[in-house]
């Protein structure tokens, strides 16, 4: 063990630091000018949106490509509420998003923990079965049953219904997934125990002190539930054409149906720019949050 | 094959930068909070770790660097290793200064507390793997000056002599994940090994193993030590592995070295109390007590009255030192202290039988023996030998006693042992 | 003795039913049975009544899937079309996808970079994740189509006809939308990477540095083969997402009628706009067995991990 082959080489120390040094500095240099370079990728083509809904129609019909804002934003947004209804209704749009995004976030991130719930802290017959079912199910696309679901919907004259888009997020099983993996992870079973002891009724604790346990996932979860529903086009398109009830991916696909020749881009922007604003801002605020939230779920141990 | 020079090395973790201005003032008050309770690890730059730290390791060495958790020995490794950066200070290896040395360079080999092994590899990769960087001079007749990477050839050879040295040639094929704690940790210092390196680091290598394997490991470790001639540097909390594998022990405390010596002295001649009660198990006893010097002699008395001459080396070194009359805490090891018709009186209440001798807790009676230094001590832990039979001695009321050869007197203040 | 029936403990079994009753509710209204009836129409002949008011349909066996993968009028089979379709505008779109991703998670994760203002940038790269599909193919269509900026840009400085329309062009629709779908997702995949170089123990890479290894040996030896796995998995599931594509290709394409950005998804749309049960339904089953595989797949892969830690 001990026999050398033959001497060994010991690298000239000085030389091999400043070397390491310079390289170093590149190295370094060279990673923020790439950071840099995507965070502009990121960010151009929003910029640019942006620039334009302060542009006048006329400006934008020039064709030009210019970075530089202009005072025409009020006006846009003006003309968008007033004059450009009849291709694209905000207001209506915007309300119509608004109660289909919530309301399925609410309800899929409640029924979600209830269901979670119900596997997690009881046990009865066919319980091993139905969670494996629901993991099973994870794997179906939403497309297979869409096609039976506009059938029936037609069948009956339920298009144009917002609870259609609704109420199927009850049965959500990524979202029972994520839950279920929460509940393992910080309730302990005897709170539950302890609770019963307390004189609370099965729905009183899980209402009053599961739900509060859970709120961290819930938050993230009615986050991305919310922000998912929002930008939903397939189903809403399908199912929506009362303009009255269009959600606003739905407006938006609309949009470019009409020939622009004849059209405010500056509206035009505005609706696109308006559209996508709810969900910056509140991933401006919760940005931290949400990309820890990514992680959380997907990566298992 | 090297020897390592530390001096004067210290290492500070500077605070992190909180862009919260409120949470920086916090931290400046808190720093003020803890310097005043006169934790000397918080200064203004940040959290010292180690300090002052200075060692003169001979080629071929074993030496330990053994503490409680958070004293600084893991630290003081990996800047040895140049996983840390070294704050201030030098560090020779081979009489190369290798502050700023990569690791990779330093031609020094580490075995991790959780082995480090890579995952994805076989047995026989994972102890090949440094093998692939490893220069050799080779001179040929026209390129005196020629480098070369080991031929596949000699890796083989060099791998399968680790193996048979470690006796794990059957799991070279195998991965990490299907061998067993103690494989784990062979294949570890098989990786170290190979490269025949110049210095040896260890942090905690037998912390993850269960007991027995613990002992085991431990014997084959000295047994390594006779086949290779490198310097080994070995990090433990454990004070048995401390006593048993070092020539020398360093012990730590907060980042400050408290003696550095080899095993026999650090069990006979502990510089501090620290030291004292850190190695050797049952714990010393302490008693308050108080040094006189009358007539050219010392004579240390308990409250008790019961009185002890120390031994002609201790009185001399204590006279080299002039020491004066004092009040001390005066330390005797249990394995000291045996039963006596002069002494201190104490009723037994436990008396554990561990074979060939007897651990026994006395109570002392009379409340003023009691040491200021055992808050919850008031006991005299005593080891008696058995001898053969076995008696019990709970109930009884007996004098224990010791000779002059093997009291400590500790100052009461510094805690420094007053005879160095 | 015979145990008193009354001592036995309240069971609180009927509970657990009652808790997972709502999912099992909607789940078998709202899917399951469209599911099944998108199956069954399957089997039945829709295109004989599109257009027309009547409403009954004969049972065809598999004539529809026959049909799917038969040669169309214009000499090509158009299931197969917009599968490739599908599968080429992913493929363009994944590869950088993957190498962005993995480039900038290596970067996140350098101990040695350490680079400032980390949370910064990937605030940014996550952001396209969020931003609605429609609005975004909306707005390149605005910015890239005929009276857009960068077209008007393009043909001033010569680099291309007045004529030449991008949404149009066979291979420029497809990057635009593979460019987008790369946009919207090599933030996610960033993320995902760095969490499984986060999970690679540290006192590996650090023996690695002992060991002798330079920075290019560590991630060629040893950070990149234990990557394989999240990276497979986030292959897999970036597929499964692929194959589903519809927002932006749509909202693109849609009206251009562009024979080179057809997804499936759209063809399955096309179908049911157009009241074609049948073809849609048939569609939708091939899309299915497709993705099954794909996820049993993943599913597989996962378990193979947990069994290595």
């Amino acid at each position: 063990m001990n026999k050398a082959i033959g001497n060994k080489v010991i690298t000239d120390f000085k030389k091999e630091n400043r070397k390491a040094i310079t390289k170093f500095v590149i190295l370094k240099t060279l990673s923020y000018i790439f950071l840099c370079f995507v965070a502009v990728m990121c960010i151009f083509f929003f910029y640019l949106l942006l620039v334009n809904t302060t542009k006048d129609n006329n400006a934008l019909q020039g064709g030009k490509l210019s970075l530089t804002l202009s005072e025409f934003f009020n006006q846009n947004l003006r003309n968008l509420f007033t004059k450009f209804k009849t291709d694209f209704d905000a207001l209506k749009g915007f309300r119509a998003s608004f109660v289909i995004a919530f309301g399925s976030a609410l309800l899929t991130c409640y029924f979600s923990a209830l269901t979670a719930y119900g596997i997690y802290a009881y046990d009865f017959k066919g319980k091993k079965l139905m969670e494996v079912f629901i993991l099973a199910i994870m794997m179906i696309p939403t497309q297979l049953a869409s096609v039976g679901f506009f059938q029936l919907a037609s069948q009956y004259s339920l298009k144009n219904r917002w609870w259609l888009l609704i109420l199927p997020s009850i049965a959500a099983p990524s979202i029972f997934f994520y839950m279920i993996q929460y509940l393992r992870a910080t309730l302990p079973k005897d709170l539950i125990e302890s609770s019963r002891i307390d004189g609370s009724n099965e729905f009183m604790t899980f209402n009053r002190i599961v739900i509060p346990i859970m709120k961290p996932a819930i938050a993230v979860q009615m986050i991305f539930s919310f922000v998912g529903s929002w930008n939903n086009l397939y189903m809403p398109s399908l199912l929506l054409s009362d303009t009255n009830k269009k959600t606003l991916p739905v407006m938006i696909n609309a949009l470019q149906h009409t020939s622009w020749g004849n059209i405010d881009l500056g509206c035009v922007y505005m609706a696109i720019f308006l559209s996508i604003l709810p969900v910056i801002i509140v991933y401006l605020f919760l940005s931290k949050f949400i990309i820890k939230g990514v992680t959380a779920g997907s990566i298992k141990g | 094959m090297a020897d390592v020079v530390l001096k004067h090395v210290e290492k500070t973790y500077p605070y992190v930068e909180k862009k919260n201005r409120k949470y920086k003032k916090s931290l400046n008050n808190k720093a003020e909070e803890t310097s005043k309770k006169s934790n000397p690890q918080i200064t203004a730059n940040g959290v010292l770790a180690v300090q002052d730290f200075n060692i003169e390791i001979k080629d071929g060495e074993f030496i330990v660097l053994v503490g409680p958790s958070g004293c600084g020995k893991s630290t003081t490794l990996r800047m040895i290793a140049g996983l840390e950066e070294i704050t201030a200070g030098e560090l020779f290896i081979d009489g190369k200064l290798c502050n700023a040395i990569e690791p990779k360079d330093r031609d020094i080999a580490m075995v991790f507390q959780s082995y480090a092994l890579y995952p994805h590899m076989t047995v026989y990769d994972n102890i090949a793997y440094p093998l692939k960087f490893v220069k050799y001079k080779d001179p040929l007749p026209d390129k005196p000056d020629n480098v070369r990477h080991l031929k596949p050839k000699e890796i083989e050879e060099r791998v399968l002599a680790a193996t048979k040295l470690l006796e794990i040639e059957e799991l070279l094929d195998r991965k990490p994940k299907n061998l067993s704690g103690g494989q784990r940790q062979r294949v570890a210092i098989g990786r170290a090994i190979v490269r025949n390196p110049k210095v040896l680091l260890m942090d905690e290598p037998l912390s993850n193993l269960d007991a027995k394997l613990r002992n085991q490991m431990r014997a084959e470790i000295i047994n390594l030590r006779e086949k290779i001639t490198t310097t080994f540097i070995y990090v433990t909390h454990d004070q048995i592995e401390a006593m048993t594998l070092g020539d020398r022990i360093v012990i730590m405390k907060d980042g400050i070295i408290q003696q550095i010596d080899a095993p026999q002295d650090v069990y006979e001649h502990p510089r501090n109390l620290f030291v004292s009660g850190f190695i050797g198990s049952p714990r010393m006893n302490y008693f308050d007590a108080d040094l006189l010097y009358k007539d050219g002699k010392y004579k240390v008395v308990l409250e008790n009255g019961y009185a002890i001459i120390p031994c002609e080396e201790k009185q001399e070194r204590l006279r080299n030192h002039r020491v004066e009359a004092q009040k001390v805490t005066l330390g005797v090891r249990p394995d000291h202290i045996s039963i006596a018709e002069e002494g201190i009186e104490c009723k037994v209440h436990v008396s554990e039988l561990m074979g060939a001798s007897s651990h026994i807790h006395a109570e002392i009676i009379e409340d003023k023996h009691r040491s200021s230094k055992n808050e919850g001590q008031k006991d005299i832990i005593a080891i008696i030998q058995n001898n053969g039979t076995y008696i019990n001695y709970v109930g009884k009321i007996l004098k224990f006693g010791f000779n002059g050869n093997v009291v400590h007197l500790f100052h009461k203040e510094t805690e420094k042992n007053l005879e160095f | 003795m015979k145990k008193d029936k009354n001592k036995k403990s309240p069971s609180y079994a009927k509970w657990g039913y009652i808790f997972v009753a709502s999912f099992f509710v909607v789940y078998l209204l709202f899917t399951f049975i469209p599911q099944v009836l998108t199956i069954y129409d399957s089997f039945f002949d829709y295109s004989d009544i599109v257009g027309t008011l009547e409403n009954i349909v004969n049972f065809c066996g598999f004539k529809n899937y026959k049909m799917l993968f038969s040669v169309n009028m214009r000499g090509d089979i158009e299931l197969l079309r917009c599968l490739g379709n599908t599968i080429i505008i992913w493929v363009i779109g994944a590869i950088p996808q993957m190498l962005f991703g993995l480039l900038l998670a290596l970067i996140f994760t350098s101990t040695k970079l350490r680079l400032k203002g980390q949370g910064f940038f990937k605030t940014v790269f996550y952001m396209p994740n969020l931003i609605m599909a429609a609005a975004f193919a909306s707005l390149i269509l605005a910015l890239f189509g005929t009276i857009g900026p960068f077209h008007t840009l393009f043909v001033e400085n010569g680099w291309i006809a007045q004529t030449f329309d991008f949404i149009s062009d066979k291979t420029w629709a497809r990057i635009l939308i593979a460019f987008m779908n790369f946009l919207m997702w090599f933030g996610n995949t960033t993320i995902l990477l760095m969490a499984g170089i986060q999970g690679i123990d540290d006192s590996v890479f650090e023996s690695a540095k002992i060991d002798g290894a330079s920075s290019s040996h560590v991630l060629w030896d040893i950070t990149l083969p234990l990557l394989k796995p999240i990276s497979v998995y986030v292959l897999v599931t970036s597929m499964i997402g692929g194959l589903q594509m519809f927002d932006v290709a749509q909202v693109l394409t849609g009206k251009a009628k562009n024979n080179s950005t057809r997804t499936i998804v759209m063809l399955i749309n096309d179908y049911l706009v157009n009241g074609n049960y049948g073809h849609a339904g048939a569609v939708s089953v091939i899309l299915f067995i497709i993705t099954a595989a794909l996820s049993i797949f993943v599913f597989k892969s996962i378990n193979r991990k947990g069994d290595e830690k």
